[in-house]
Formats: C-alpha cells, sequence, structure tokens
C-alpha cells in the first residue's frame, strides 16, 4: 500500500493551490493548478481532487519543477524540487476555493 | 448627498450629512480600480492581479478609506455651498456606517464668528497731547552741550572734583583673584558703573594712589563678584575737566544748518512736538481698540483662541529663554501659561477680527503697489533684503496684515470725533 491512505489521504496528495497570473490564465480553460506531493502520479491526482473538490477531472498535466539554486555564504544549496498539476475539470464545474478569493 | 447645515451659535456650524449607497459604490469601484492598477501581490506583475482577489485582500482597507475621503469631502462642499469661513477642522461624530451601506454622520465645524457692528464712526475720544515746555527745550539744549564739551586737562594739579573725568589705572581683588584694567576713563559723578567707586576718586591729584575696599551691589553686571567684597587700588593718570561750549550763535553754526541759536531751540522744540504728537496718535489707536472691545461682544471659537494662546505662551517662554531667566517650575506649568494668557489672547484675536471686519465693510485692502513701496522705502539698496520680501509669501502676508491693520486704525482715527487737550503729562491708561 502506498503511503496516500486513510481518510485525508487526498490532502496528503494537494499541497496547495497555485495563484500566479499564468495560473489565473489558466482559468478560462477551467484548468486550475496545484502544488502536488513529488511522489504521485496522474490518476492519484485525478482521485484526489474528485474526492476534495466534488468535481469531475477530464485532464491532468504534471511536470516536476527544480528547485532554484540558493547560495548560503561559502556552500551551494538548492530548494526543494516540487511536482506541479495542471488540472483540468469538466465544463460548467467550478472549484469554489478561487471564487471567494 | 444630503447635506444640512445649521448654525449653532455665533461661532459653532453643524453639518447633517447621509451619503446614499450609490454614491458609496460608485466611489468603492473607484477607489478598488486605483488599487487594482498599481497593487503588487505575489505571483502577479504589478497591476495584473485579477480583481476578485485584489477586492477580497483589501476590502477594509479601501472602505476605510473611503468612508474618510467622502467625510472630509462633504464638509469641503458644504463649506463651499454654505459659504462658511472656518477656522479648524471639522470635528466628526456619529459616523453611522456598515459594509457599503448608508453613510450618516455629523460635523462640528468652528467658524468666523459673524460680527454685526456698524457703529464705529464719530468714536467720541480725548486725545491727549503733552505740551512741550521751555524747560523741556533747555533740557535737550544742556543734553546738546554736554555732548560737545571739550576735554581739558585741570590746572594746578587741583584735586578731583564731581563732573571732572579721570583716566586712572586700577586694581581689583576679589576673594583672592586679581584683576587689572589700565587707562580706564572715569566720570565723576555720572553715576556710571559703581558711585561709590567714583566717590572714591574725589580729592586725588594726578600721580596719586589709593587703595579701598567697596561692597559690590548684589544686582551688579558681572554675577562673578556681584555681592562680594572688592579691594581696588587706584592710580590716578590724568584728570581732565570738562569745558562747556557757551550757549549761542557760534555753538548753533557748530550744529550744522542753523544760524542762530533761536532756530536751534526750534528745531529741537519741532522734534519734541512731533514725538508728543506721535506717541498721542498710539495712545489713541489703544484707545479705539479699549473702545471697539467694550462695544463689540461677541462670542470667540475655542480652537481660535487655543492656538493664539499657544503662541503667546511660546513667545513668552522663548523671551525667557533670550534672557536667560529661567523662572520657577510653576510659573511654566503649560496649565497656568495658558490661563494667564488666554485673556491676551481673546483681546487680541476680538480686536483683530472687529478690525478686520471694518475692513471688509469699508473695502480697505492693502494694494500690491503700497506693499512693493514700502519694501522700497525701508530697504532701500539692500537687494537680497528687497528680493526676500518680493518673493517670501509668507512675509508678504504678515506685513500687508500688518499694513492693513495700521490703515484700519488710521482710518477710524480720520472718521473719529477728538477733542484734542494739551496736558502737561500724559496720564497713562492700561491699554491691551
Amino acid at each position: 500500500m502506498s503511503k496516500y491512505t486513510g481518510d485525508l489521504f487526498a490532502y496528503k496528495i494537494i499541497k496547495r493551490p497555485i495563484f500566479t497570473e499564468k495560473a489565473n490564465d489558466l482559468l478560462t480553460h477551467n484548468t486550475y493548478v496545484f502544488e502536488v506531493a513529488k511522489d504521485v502520479n496522474k490518476f492519484q491526482i485525478r482521485h484526489a481532487i474528485e474526492e476534495i473538490f466534488g468535481v469531475k477531472v477530464t485532464k491532468v498535466n504534471t511536470s516536476n519543477q527544480l528547485g532554484k539554486k540558493r547560495r548560503v555564504r561559502q556552500q551551494m544549496g538548492k530548494t526543494p524540487d516540487w511536482k506541479k498539476a495542471m488540472v483540468t475539470i469538466a465544463r460548467g464545474q467550478v472549484i469554489p476555493l478561487f471564487e471567494g478569493m | 448627498m444630503q447635506l444640512e447645515c445649521e448654525h449653532k451659535d455665533n461661532c459653532q456650524v453643524e453639518f447633517k450629512v447621509v451619503i446614499s449607497e450609490g454614491k458609496i459604490a460608485a466611489r468603492y469601484e473607484k477607489e478598488l480600480n486605483a488599487v487594482l492598477a498599481r497593487v503588487e501581490l505575489p505571483g502577479f506583475r504589478a497591476g495584473k492581479a485579477p480583481k476578485h482577489m485584489v477586492a477580497s485582500r483589501f476590502n477594509q482597507k479601501i472602505q476605510q478609506e473611503i468612508v474618510q475621503k467622502l467625510i472630509s469631502e462633504a464638509c469641503a462642499e458644504g463649506i463651499k455651498q454654505h459659504d462658511i469661513q472656518p477656522v479648524a477642522l471639522p470635528v466628526v461624530d456619529n459616523i453611522q456606517y456598515k459594509d457599503r451601506e448608508e453613510l450618516s454622520f455629523t460635523a462640528l465645524i468652528e467658524v468666523k464668528p459673524r460680527i454685526e457692528f456698524e457703529d464705529y464712526r464719530n468714536i467720541p475720544l480725548i486725545k491727549q497731547v503733552v505740551e512741550v515746555k521751555d524747560e523741556d527745550v533747555e533740557a535737550q539744549l544742556q543734553q546738546l552741550q554736554e555732548e560737545h564739551a571739550t576735554l581739558m586737562d585741570v590746572e594746578d594739579n587741583r584735586p578731583a572734583m564731581k563732573g571732572d573725568v579721570a583716566i586712572v589705572d586700577f586694581e581689583y581683588q576679589v576673594d583672592d583673584v586679581k584683576q587689572s584694567k589700565e587707562n580706564s576713563l572715569v566720570e565723576i559723578g555720572r553715576d556710571t558703573a559703581l558711585p561709590e567707586f567714583e566717590e572714591n576718586l574725589i580729592g586725588l591729584r594726578v600721580g596719586e594712589n589709593k587703595t579701598f575696599t567697596l561692597a559690590i551691589p548684589e544686582n551688579f553686571i558681572n554675577p562673578d563678584i556681584a555681592g562680594k567684597d572688592a579691594t581696588f587700588t587706584v592710580k590716578m593718570r590724568e584728570l581732565k575737566q570738562k569745558q562747556l561750549p557757551a550757549i549761542d550763535d557760534e555753538f548753533a553754526k557748530d550744529m550744522g544748518e542753523y544760524e542762530t541759536i533761536d532756530e536751534v531751540k526750534e528745531a529741537i522744540r519741532k522734534g519734541l512736538e512731533a514725538i508728543n504728537e506721535e506717541r498721542a496718535q498710539e495712545v489713541l489707536k489703544g484707545k479705539i481698540i479699549m473702545d471697539l472691545l467694550s462695544r463689540c461682544v461677541f462670542s470667540l471659537p475655542k480652537t481660535l483662541v487655543k492656538k493664539e494662546t499657544a503662541i503667546l505662551c511660546e513667545e513668552f517662554i522663548y523671551y525667557l529663554k533670550a534672557q536667560n531667566i529661567c523662572p520657577p517650575e510653576d510659573v511654566l506649568n503649560e496649565e497656568s501659561l495658558h490661563q494667564r494668557f488666554q485673556p491676551k489672547a481673546e483681546t487680541k484675536l476680538k480686536s483683530l477680527l472687529i478690525l478686520e471686519h471694518i475692513a471688509l465693510r469699508e473695502n480697505i485692502t492693502v494694494s500690491d503697489e503700497e506693499y512693493k513701496k514700502w519694501i522700497f522705502t525701508n530697504f532701500r539698496g539692500d537687494a537680497g533684503k528687497i528680493r526676500e520680501y518680493l518673493n517670501d509669501e509668507e512675509k508678504k502676508d504678515l506685513k500687508t496684515h500688518e499694513m492693513l491693520i495700521e490703515k484700519i486704525l488710521n482710518f477710524l482715527i480720520d472718521n473719529a470725533d477728538i477733542k484734542v487737550e494739551m496736558v502737561s503729562q500724559l496720564v497713562e491708561e492700561e491699554v491691551a
């Protein structure tokens, strides 16, 4: 069994919604952008979104974002890598999270 | 917008304002768009953030802002509409507002008091002019004579007398500290610095020495030695006596453009008369103000009095500091100072307001030409000062106001019912 089980499995997968200019533009295609756990696949994401928001997901695209290089004094460091998911949902449906913000 | 204007008393106006929901909504939209155009949120370029996000984030702030703006705008409009001359910022009260619904409030504004006063012509006044007596002229002439006296060495090395001028070296010792001075000029019997010191010189011949001890008075100029005993050792170097010139036509010619001594006397008399006349005029102005104040009664706005009192207190403290006086704590206490200066501030404000009211009724103004004329006569040849006064608006306002007051007072004197009375001495009255 994977570690994404139990009552709140969906909230372990979906970390936070992303509000940027680009994400805002994607709303016209009924596409929402989230940061998700690094090691989940598109099926798990689809499952989680449907579980949390009660909507029908038609498409999931993902991309791995490499962390940025940072230097602390002499030492090179790196912000963590993360996974981004662009989730398209069925026409006519809305994820209310974005409306009231 | 509904605005009711009510004159509470002579110096207070109350606005009751209601602003409709529609107006607030329009204002909110406008303000929101303004915020939208410049706000920078993380993830968005400046001005590109979506409206709903900005609205939710800045809702509270925008509403506070528009309420404030609407209130001040409403007050400004009311002031314009009802032709009110405020002297202080409106005090807003009873603000009723909830989340973009109707806004209502009351504002209390203190205004310049309305003055109804017409009875300022033909004020009965008694002008007291001090007569110039022959003794006064003589005294002036004697002073002139003193000023033109020549110094001569005394004959036969006689001892010093009153009226002589001595040149002395002296040393003095106070508390083991020795000081000395050479070639000091002392006029015996003129009571300049230390009368006792001069007295001690009497009877001394040139070349003689004398030692004596004096108690320096408490209020002596030099605080280091005031109130202490000083031992002086004086050596008389030279002794001169004054030779007064004879008062005759020759003396008159020395004075300048005069031919005879009678001409000089006449000139002195005229000068004295002019001084007395000017003094009488000043007293008259004070009397006019007192008269106006006693007959024109009205109440003053509180803030104005407070402001003026504060200014007077500040001036007083500044004056004390300049004089290096340090009064006890309870005098400098703000409250007691205010109490002390409030009546003064009130009379000052009242007289100013009455005079301004008269100026308005009589159309008395100070034109730019008059101001320029004043500059050019006062600072002739001083280009820097002239430029400063021409360009500085604040200085100009101050000076023109001063000139205006002067003009009104002169107008009042011209229109007053004046009886001239020659007196031998001016009866001083308390003048504000």
